[in-house]
């Protein structure tokens, strides 16, 4: 970004091609809708590439990448009323009991692992916002709990508590493959 | 199978989940997205200048501030050089604006002399002012050499009745009052002063009719060009009718003292005590051990 902010446009070549799915898929697992997360990606980027001139090295550059587009999905929520933005103050394990349990379904033998993909991806779309944003942060952007939080403007514990609660609803509900 | 683990930061990892979210998301962003912002991103380093590196960022400042210096220094160097000679001739009653001890009459320099200029203003002996009216006209471009300020502080100056304003060419309405200290051009010129240093008896004695006058002769010509030849001119017309401006101790040069005392007390039984006053000032200066005679300022 550096680099890019120099003048060198080839960086930000360089800098897209290594993000922009992380970034494209955390939108897009967000928003649900394919247009929406394009939308919101596309101004993203256009904003990172405004702010070029005034870029300093304050986290890394995927700290900053994923706190513009958290706070781009938290315009978008404000204007859409989202229904399920109020999912960013439930943290306990309740919603747990409402995902659907696949143990009593036929043995897992039978299953290939694009079912258990499929699977997964459901499983991650019935997580509460928080939880699966910080999922999604931990799995595209690579991140750790510091840096998941210092993204989302939360404190570590809260972070480490939404990571956790995530991983575990996850792990339930991908048990019968075990 | 132990698949669960745990980061050094304490966030948990599945592995097995990890890879299958790699099989499972392999979305990327349509291709039209993309070209967009790489277009996008590349306009925008076209349009905006390169930004300054960060040395030239941490030079900015001291390199402004030492150009700032550097100019000043400069720029008054170059004004002292230049311009600081003409000002100290102007200068009022300053001794190098005094003529010379002997100076015949020289026509005027050649134009091309301007390093010559200021020393020769020197030497131009101060061309009374006449009654003219409204003389300001005429002496502007003479006066504009020295400058607008130059002009107002001379002519500020004069209004305070200060005896050493010789130098003020902004002094138009000089009135015609008899001068006793300040001969007539063309003498001053053809014959040397009484003194080349300035006396302190000379000084008092001129003060009180300068302020009088209310407007002194202007003793610093321009330095060259045009001007310079006009107020030679205009000095040489004077002279031609200088007789009126010659002191009263004209005719006394070389008469015994006994002359001098003789004459003051005529003038002053004429009623013209400021020219007695400046006779007897003019003839202490020339005679500082001669006695007066009892009574004989009063004479």
């Amino acid at each position: 970004m550096l680099c890019y902010r120099d003048g060198d446009a080839g960086a930000f070549d360089a800098l897209y091609a290594r993000h922009k799915g992380g970034l494209y898929r955390y939108l897009l697992r967000q928003c649900r809708y394919a247009q929406a997360a394009e939308e919101v990606f596309q101004d993203v980027w256009m904003n990172l590439i405004r702010a070029r001139a005034g870029y300093t090295v304050q986290a890394k550059f995927t700290t900053y990448l994923y706190r513009l587009a958290h706070n781009r999905l938290i315009d978008l929520y404000r204007r859409n009323a989202h229904a399920t933005v109020t999912s960013f103050e439930d943290e306990d394990c309740e919603a747990l009991a409402e995902l659907p349990d696949k143990r009593e379904q036929p043995a897992a033998d039978t299953l290939d692992t694009k079912r258990q993909a499929v699977r997964l991806l459901e499983l991650i779309a019935g997580l509460p916002e928080a939880q699966r944003e910080a999922f999604l942060l931990q799995q595209e952007g690579g991140m750790s709990v510091e840096e998941i939080a210092q993204a989302t403007g939360v404190t570590r514990e809260t972070a480490k508590s939404r990571l956790r609660y995530a991983m575990g609803k996850l792990r339930q509900g991908m048990r019968e493959w075990r | 199978m132990a698949l669960n683990e745990s980061n050094a930061d304490g966030a948990e990892r599945d592995l097995r989940l990890d890879r299958l979210y790699c099989d499972a998301a392999s979305e990327a962003p349509p291709a039209h997205l993309d070209s967009a912002i790489l277009a996008a991103a590349r306009r925008e380093v076209r349009a905006r200048p390169r930004p300054v590196s960060t040395v030239l960022r941490r030079w900015r400042v001291p390199g402004s501030i030492a150009a700032v210096v550097i100019l000043s220094v400069s720029l008054v160097t170059l004004v002292q050089k230049q311009g600081g000679e003409r000002i100290v001739q102007v200068t009022p009653e300053s001794p190098s604006a005094r003529p010379p001890p002997a100076l015949p009459a020289q026509p005027p320099p050649p134009q091309g002399e301007p390093e010559k200029a200021p020393a020769r203003t020197a030497t131009v002996p101060p061309p009374r002012i006449r009654p003219a009216p409204r003389e300001d006209a005429a002496r502007r471009p003479a006066a504009g050499i020295l400058g607008d300020s130059a002009q107002r502080d001379a002519a500020s100056t004069a209004a305070q009745g200060g005896a050493g304003m010789a130098a003020a060419p902004a002094v138009a309405k000089a009135q015609p009052t008899p001068f006793p200290d300040a001969p007539g051009t063309a003498e001053r010129r053809a014959a040397p002063p009484p003194q080349a240093a300035p006396v302190e008896e000379d000084l008092a004695a001129r003060a009180p009719a300068a302020a009088r006058r209310g407007a002194v002769p202007m003793a610093a010509a321009p330095a060259s060009g045009p001007a310079r030849a006009k107020v030679l001119d205009r000095t040489r017309e004077e002279a031609a009718a200088g007789e009126e401006q010659r002191p009263a101790w004209h005719d006394l040069k070389g008469a015994p003292p006994q002359k001098w005392l003789d004459r003051i007390g005529e003038l002053k039984r004429q009623g013209r005590p400021a020219d007695a006053d400046a006779l007897l000032a003019e003839f202490k200066r020339r005679f500082p051990d001669h006695p007066l005679p009892p009574g004989g300022e009063a004479r």
